[in-house]
């Protein structure tokens, strides 16, 4: 088949994939257009509601893309601290850190 | 940064197929390759392939950050003159992610075509020489 991708243990077509995207994404296009019934277009219900606080003009409101990570920082923080004091922004440091990784990884190698 | 989509559409639709391509997303070529090595690498030593699947998803976080952070939200006052690059330079990345999603949609091409002849090259090295130097 064309743009069938042998890998050895099995087989890869992103054709395939394309196709059973496409399904899948129609079935959920449907399902949406089918609408909700108690939904009212301009009433109260479609405005924002921030637990009662008043909505933030969109400028100052915009989500620094950090914030999308904050439940992952938070909860590795212990990890993640002593990470961002290693990127110190000296190349020394980087180039140690790559070699130091590379030993790491050649050592499995060599172990397995 | 923020709100660059806004006005400048054909650099953000570029950057997420680029950004996909790298992060080894379906049906991009990124993601044929990875598999391969991923296969591969397996069989040699199942540590490496999850050490190459997770480093593949702090790529996809990493680019995912950078599009939201670069591109999304509303337009911002600082960034309102912002206009789209040069139609040169929208030529150039709209060549490179047809690339991207030619080879990510036929990838059998390229491994019957270049890859699989260059392991055959390594495999069989005294052919692979003599077909080199073989007028000399």
């Amino acid at each position: 088949m064309f743009g069938l991708l042998e890998t050895g243990s099995g087989f890869w077509s992103a054709i395939i994939w394309v196709i059973v995207v496409l399904i899948i994404g129609s079935i959920v296009v449907y399902v949406r257009n089918k609408g909700e019934d108690s939904y009212k277009k301009d009433t109260e219900q479609v405005k924002p509601f921030i637990s009662g606080h008043p909505e933030e003009s969109k400028e100052g409101s915009h989500l620094s893309a950090s914030h999308i990570y904050w439940g992952f920082t938070e909860a590795l923080k212990g990890y993640y601290k002593p990470l961002i004091e290693m990127h110190t922004g000296n190349i020394n440091d980087f180039s140690s850190w790559i070699i130091t990784v590379t030993v790491i990884v050649l050592i499995i190698i060599g172990v397995s | 940064m923020g709100g660059l989509a806004h006005s400048m559409k054909y650099t953000t639709i570029f950057f997420i197929v680029g950004a996909a391509a790298i992060a080894g997303l379906p049906p991009f070529n990124g993601f044929a390759s990875k598999l391969l090595i991923y296969e591969s690498v397996y069989k040699f030593n199942p540590l490496l392939s999850i050490i190459a699947m997770v480093v593949s998803i702090l790529t996809l976080a990493s680019f995912v950050k950078v599009f939201h952070s670069a591109f999304l939200g509303p337009k911002l006052p600082q960034f309102k003159d912002v206009q789209e690059v040069p139609r040169s330079m929208v030529f150039s990345m709209a060549i490179l992610s047809c690339i991207i999603i030619v080879f990510g949609l036929f990838p059998d091409l390229i491994v019957k075509n270049l890859v699989h002849p260059a392991v055959m090259a390594l495999v069989e090295q005294v052919k692979y020489t003599g077909t080199v130097l073989g007028g000399m």
